[in-house]
């Protein structure tokens, strides 16, 4: 899946997950703790991510996500995997 | 010297309806909320009846977001909380919220929750199963969520003792006042049972009525033709304060919490004693906890499910306890409208006898048209005006945890 479309997918997921927070600013260097998220959104985030994009996300990844753009790219890496 | 227990605020949502005056009156009018299950297919279920919350819309009472990730039991506890604490005025008050506890019970727990993930572990696997499973399963949610609301930072306590769980937690709740642990406490109940697995296994057990096609008939407490209950959904919680907390800040009193009464019956997962000595005795605690002697009962909402057998040792009971007076004394079982609440049941049947003493109206048993010779108290058939100065609410769950409560005319 090119970078672009999980992307869009993607802000898609955040904007359903998260209909309070303004996203219109929202590019690919963001954090993904300006959504203002704590632990527990994040592991439902993960999950809904791992649900739309029916993949998983081995733990170890997940610290590896700071920025929208590395979930982008745990998403591609694992979506090779499955493929 | 004890401190005096009141009742400053209520709150239900229920089959009967929403609020305090809707759901008290469609009780009165002798009307019936059961009717045929919508929430899911009953086809291949022996029982297709229950008394459903229709069209149920989470956001009036709590953010729609917010609703989304938690279960309809914990949602229906927010909302009987919300119209509670509406109706006392006890936010307009100076509070010190550390004084603010909440003991609020269920039988079941988080069960929309609790299927749905079950499901989806075993059509999907481990890893489809959803992030929030966990804090929505624990019954301790129905509780937790009302102090995280408001910032209730008091005890939080929930029970669980089946279809008595709403009665004791009011009756702990109640102790923990007394005990002065707290100022204030929300106490109530709250379940979400009409769910397939759940529903099924009250099924397997043959307990509830199979009166599918006459289901507004279904739940007819102590009626010959009774042929078990028919399982409701709600919650109901009630403010309860010191009587110093409540004057101080001018709050308006419905009643005293004056009586509760606590046992077990030590017999049976689900039968009741058949003499119903155990919930005999359970009364007397409750009448002697209010310094009262059963004669000064005026009025009892009975637990009266609408099964053949705990109608009929309720029925022994109430003789036991009060002996040639039980044939003068008002039983009535407001389970005909609302069907059976499980850990709600106790908390919205104090509420009305609650209402019971306020408005000095005892409710009635709907449903109730034929005599059985074995159960031959007055089971009130249609509403009545009263003269009312202490009620008696009776909860007998599975289990035979029984809880009574007793409530008395302020002043």
């Amino acid at each position: 899946m090119f970078v672009d479309k999980i992307a869009f997918k993607l802000i898609e997921i955040l904007q359903k997950k998260f209909p309070n927070v303004d996203l219109t600013d929202l590019d690919l260097n963001s954090d993904i703790k300006v959504l203002g998220i704590d632990s527990l959104d994040f592991v439902e985030l993960i999950y809904d991510v791992e649900t739309q994009f029916d993949i998983e996300i081995p733990s170890e990844s997940l610290l590896e996500i700071t920025t929208v753009e590395s979930l982008v790219v745990i998403i591609q890496k694992e979506s090779r995997a499955v493929v | 010297m004890r401190q005096k227990i009141v009742v400053t605020g209520l709150g239900m949502v229920c089959p009967a309806g929403m609020g305090i005056l809707e759901p008290w009156k469609f009780i009165l009018e002798g009307r019936s909320a059961c009717g045929l299950v919508t929430h899911f297919d009953t086809g291949r279920y022996r029982s297709k009846v229950a008394a459903e919350i229709k069209n149920w819309d989470p956001s009036l009472f709590m953010d729609a977001d917010f609703a989304k990730r938690i279960d309809k039991v914990a949602q229906f506890s927010l909302a009987a909380s919300r119209i509670a604490l509406d109706d006392s005025e006890l936010l307009k008050s100076d509070l010190d919220f550390s004084r603010v506890g909440v003991c609020i019970g269920t039988g079941l727990g988080g069960t929309f929750f609790t299927e749905t993930q079950l499901t989806a572990l075993v059509d999907y696997g481990p890893k489809r199963v959803h992030p929030l499973t966990v804090p929505n399963v624990n019954p301790n949610a129905v509780a937790t969520f009302v102090a995280m609301q408001w910032h209730f930072l008091g005890p939080n306590l929930t029970v669980s003792t089946a279809c008595a769980s709403g009665s004791h937690a009011i009756g702990q709740a109640m102790m923990m006042l007394q005990a002065g642990r707290a100022d204030v406490m929300l106490a109530g109940g709250s379940e979400n049972p009409i769910m397939p697995m759940m529903f099924a296994g009250f099924d397997a057990m043959r307990v509830m009525s199979q009166c599918n096609d006459f289901p507004g008939m279904a739940s007819r407490p102590f009626d010959v033709n009774r042929d078990g209950f028919v399982m409701g959904e709600g919650a109901a919680v009630l403010i309860l304060e010191t009587e110093d907390h409540a004057t101080k800040r001018g709050a308006k009193i419905y009643a005293e919490l004056a009586g509760y009464g606590a046992n077990n019956g030590g017999f049976h997962m689900v039968t009741p004693q058949p003499d119903g000595c155990d919930a005999a005795q359970a009364m007397r605690l409750a009448i002697e906890d209010a310094h009262l002697i059963p004669s000064q009962i005026d009025y009892i909402n009975a637990h009266g499910t609408s099964t053949k057998a705990n109608d009929l040792a309720e029925t022994h009971a109430i003789k036991s306890v009060f002996g040639e007076y039980a044939y003068r004394l008002p039983v009535s079982s407001t389970k005909g409208a609302t069907g059976h609440m499980i850990g709600a049941a106790g908390a919205v049947e104090a509420c009305f006898s609650v209402l019971a003493i306020h408005t000095q109206t005892v409710p009635p048993t709907a449903n109730y048209t034929a005599l059985d010779p074995d159960c031959d108290l007055d089971y009130v058939p249609v509403a009545r005006p009263s003269i009312l100065a202490a009620v008696l609410s009776n909860s007998f769950g599975f289990g035979n945890n029984n809880a009574c409560l007793v409530f008395k005319k302020q002043g």
